[in-house]
């Protein structure tokens, strides 16, 4: 006989030996596969020690109702099991059984089955789960199942392993969970499901730290009912301590202890919510209600609200301020409330409708106050919005004040357009806005045309505001089309600005980035009849009689600071006024020539005059990087005329340095001199 | 006889050729000296000792121009010759208004940054910018305005290396110049500050 045949026959031999033993000593029964209250049951196996009275159940597979994953390996050892007439005790057995989220586990455990009734409880008095220990209790009968589970200060991790993938990768900190939760049912599955978990103290959070909470105290309960396919119920939580942050949102909730309660709907597939009557409350942040809907695997897919409640500024602060990155974008400020109603459909946004009341807005160069909106957008044309509305009580740009306007509008899809023209109050004039279309505000690109023009403004009351030299004049202007598109606003028009007598014109100008770090502006300036008289004593320049013209080309401004330009400001050829330049003027004229020639003419024998005859004046810079390219009226000896010299005594102001640093430039400006003197013939 | 002359034109282009190339190199360590600049305008004086690592005094360039007893007579000549401008030290100027704004706001930033660097919650990346390393490490309440700081700083660094390549008529060094940011950064920083190594991986100075 070959010997692999040997062993085989070997084999067949000792089974058959262990097969009869079993048969003399224990009662054995193989049941298969059976199903229970929508759990099924794969391999039991009953053995009862006729002689000792023990009993063991042995279970391969359990397939639970749902996802959840399968209890493998069950074994309940009753050493000593009590068989009377009516009914099988084992008080004293003990449970073990593998299950994923928890591993192995083991507990003590007490069942009763009776044959009268028909009914069989199981009590696992402390299964150990999170640190702690979980009551079980369940009963099966003829009239349905029920399982009940009570622990307190369980651990947190325990309950993040039990929820499974959605917080994969969380980590928790410290805190217990307490639970109380009951689910019952018949042999179709689950049927209803009530319970509550107690938080105390829980910290954990996302491996990323995005999402995360810390010491968070509070409650949730839930009660629902299911069967006859969809799952109906209701569940409220709330939280009333730590703090939880949610990027980019944080919320202290012990300041703003927060309350939701919803009725919920989910369908027999388990793979979507509808949250109904969803009730919000968070003291001094927001209170309102709505509904909403959520899939599995595509997120929000419907939502109403109706309306929410904001108090403000804490709302913006806490709930849409951390959303606005970048600069532009104004802080509230004020006690003021805002109701906002928004319908979401299909993945997206169908219509908004804002109320503000009482609203200030804080920007970096502006404020608003008293600000009242009724604004009212729809997705599409079909639907056609109300018109918008949005008062204002005053502000400030800049210092200057803004009075009081009201815009009407209307907004659709990604854009608006102004319905009525717009009078904006500045200082005494205003600005006028005959016409305003947005457009692409949905994507990167949003684009703004303008038409508008600026009524006079006396320039008085506006450079004080702005902390210049208080000056007369006024500033007005047309901007026929102002553009904003890509990040860059560019006028099409000139704004003209009457000040000194003459007029400014502001051309081509062009701002980039405005609210960036370093906003670009460029532009090309032209002066004409500028009286010099009025333009000196509003600089506390000294005193200087005659007509100023000039142009400054290849404006360019970085950070509203000059990066480069070409300018020449002179007397026109034939000026019809009188040329007088006072000794002042001469010394601060001189200083800005990098020269120091403060007092060379109070202290010699010029000094009985108090002004002098000049045949002309002019000043040329080229700027480029910190350098400034300096020229004057003409050539003289070493350098050039700034102010040709007249009649007797002739006084000329020459300048010897061609190529001055721009912001020793502006100190010297600024009343600082510097540097040797100029030469005073 | 006429094809002949013209060849003996050819290495006379080759010689203006090569003079050009010399021009166009990018003038690493005045970058280097102009990054360091910024750097300590930004974070200030280290507490300790500056950083040190001036062989090369201000404004040669070694890693541009090869020695000049290394290079031909000829171009040595057409050097001369095409000079002054060009062959000056190259230099790079951090003056202008744009590169002076961003300075001071990043500036103005460093001292609510400057507790993230220590803690390892924010660190220096490989390109030049930062990144939050850790927010766990951040308490809750700070978290927001973490990556908030750290999206400006970002914002800020990716317009200065725009700003200063422009500001010296070559935008195409944008690159360069945020390289050698890259290096300068991670060599300013104080010790116990995170950085990313060339592998991406966080190293702890």
């Amino acid at each position: 006989m070959p010997p692999g045949r040997l062993r085989h026959g070997l084999a067949a031999v000792l089974l058959c030996i262990a097969t009869v033993s079993s048969a003399v000593e224990t009662f054995a029964v193989d049941v298969g596969r059976a199903a229970v209250g929508g759990a099924v049951v794969h391999g039991i196996r009953l053995s009862y020690g006729l002689g000792d009275g023990a009993l063991t159940v042995n279970i391969d597979r359990l397939d639970l109702p749902g996802d959840q994953p399968p209890v493998r390996d069950v074994r309940i050892d009753c050493p000593a099991a009590r068989l009377a007439p009516d009914r099988v005790t084992c008080a004293d057995a003990r449970l073990s059984a593998s299950w994923a989220p928890v591993g192995t586990v083991a507990a003590d455990a007490a069942a009763t089955w009776r044959r009268d009734t028909g009914t069989l409880d199981v009590t696992l008095p402390s299964l150990p789960v999170g640190g702690s220990g979980l009551r079980v209790a369940a009963h099966y009968g003829p009239g349905g199942w029920r399982v009940n589970a009570q622990g307190n200060g369980l651990a947190p991790g325990a309950i993040l392993a039990l929820a499974g993938d959605a917080v994969r990768g969380w980590q928790a900190g410290g805190g217990t969970v307490s639970v109380n939760a009951t689910f019952s049912g018949d042999a179709a599955g689950v049927l209803r499901t009530a319970g509550e978990i107690v938080l105390e103290g829980l910290s954990g959070g996302s491996a990323s730290g995005l999402q995360a909470a810390e010491g968070v105290t509070g409650r949730l309960s839930w009660a629902a009912r299911g069967g006859d396919g969809d799952w109906f119920g209701q569940t409220e939580a709330a939280l009333d301590g730590g703090q939880v942050y949610s990027d980019p949102v944080f919320v202290d909730l012990a300041a703003h202890p927060l309350t939701l309660r919803t009725d919920l709907t989910v369908p027999e597939t388990l793979d979507s919510v509808h949250l109904s009557r969803l009730r919000v409350d968070q003291p001094g942040l927001v209170s309102g209600q709505g509904t909403l809907t959520w899939a599995s695997g595509r997120g929000i897919v419907a939502a109403d609200v109706t309306p929410l409640t904001l108090s403000l500024p804490a709302a913006y602060a806490t709930y849409a301020r951390p959303f606005l990155t970048g600069g532009g974008f104004p802080e509230v400020a004020g006690d003021g409330n805002a109701t906002l109603r928004a319908a979401f459909a299909d993945g997206v946004l169908r219509s908004v409708n804002l109320r503000l009341s009482g609203v200030g807005l804080d920007g970096a160069d502006y404020r608003l106050n008293g600000l009242d909106a009724r604004l009212d957008w729809r997705a599409g044309d079909l639907d056609a919005p109300a018109a918008s509305r949005l008062s204002v009580q005053g502000g400030s740009l800049h210092g200057v004040p803004v009075g009081a306007f009201d815009a009407r509008a209307l907004l659709h899809g990604d854009g608006g357009r102004l319905l009525a023209p717009l009078r904006v109050p500045i200082a005494d004039g205003a600005l006028a806005v005959e016409r305003l279309a947005l457009s692409g505000l949905a994507g990167d690109n949003p684009a703004a045309a303008l038409d508008a023009r600026v009524t006079p403004i006396s320039l008085g009351p506006v450079t004080q505001a702005l902390g210049w030299p208080r000056f007369g004049g006024t500033l007005s202007g047309e901007l026929p089309t102002l553009r904003y598109a890509n990040g860059t606003a560019s006028v099409a028009g000139t704004l003209r600005i009457e000040a000194f007598k003459g007029l400014i014109r502001l051309q081509d100008l062009v701002l980039s980035d405005p609210f960036g770090v370093a906003p670009r502006l460029t532009g090309e300036l032209t002066a004409q009849g500028l009286d010099l008289e009025t333009l000196t004593t509003a600089f506390e320049f000294g005193r200087i009689t005659g007509t100023l013209e000039g142009r400054v080309t290849g404006l360019r401004l970085v950070g509203w600071q000059p990066a480069a330009f070409d300018a020449w400001f002179h007397t026109p050829v034939d000026d019809p006024v009188p040329h007088r330049i006072s000794q002042r003027a001469i010394e601060a004229l001189s200083s800005i020539g990098g020269s120091g020639a403060a007092g060379a003419l109070s202290r010699g024998l010029l000094s009985v005059f108090d002004a002098f005859g000049y045949a002309r004046l002019g000043l040329g810079c080229r700027l480029s990087g910190d350098v400034c390219l300096m020229r004057g009226v003409g050539p003289a000896e070493n350098g050039y005329y700034i102010v040709e010299g007249a009649s007797v005594p002739r006084v000329d102001v020459i300048g010897h340095v061609d190529r001055v640093s721009w912001s020793t430039f502006i100190r010297q400006l600024a009343g600082v001199t510097a540097g040797g003197a100029p030469v005073v013939e | 006889m006429t094809a002949i002359k013209r060849l003996g034109l050819v290495p006379l282009f080759m010689l203006l050729a090569a003079c050009v190339t010399i021009n166009v190199y990018f003038p690493a360590v005045a970058a280097e000296k102009a990054a360091d600049r910024i750097i300590k305008d930004v974070w200030g004086p280290e507490d300790g000792a500056p950083p040190t690592r001036e062989q090369a005094p201000e404004g040669d360039d070694t890693q541009g121009r090869a020695p000049g007893a290394e290079r031909p007579l000829a171009i040595r000549l057409l050097d001369t010759l095409i000079t002054p401008a060009h062959a000056q030290e190259p230099r790079i100027d951090i003056s202008s208004p744009a590169v002076k704004r961003l300075t001071a706001s990043m500036e103005k930033r460093f001292s609510r940054l400057r507790p993230y660097y220590e803690s390892g919650a924010v660190g220096l990346t490989r390109d030049a910018l930062v990144a939050v390393r850790d927010l766990n490490s951040v308490p809750l309440a700070e978290r927001g305005s973490v990556r908030q700081l750290v999206s400006a700083e970002n914002a800020d660094r990716n317009a200065l290396y725009r700003e200063i390549a422009v500001a010296n008529d070559h935008p195409e060094w944008e690159q360069r110049i945020r390289g050698v940011f890259a290096e300068r950064w991670v060599r300013n920083a104080r010790d116990g500050w995170y950085y990313q190594n060339d592998g991406g991986k966080w190293v702890r100075k």
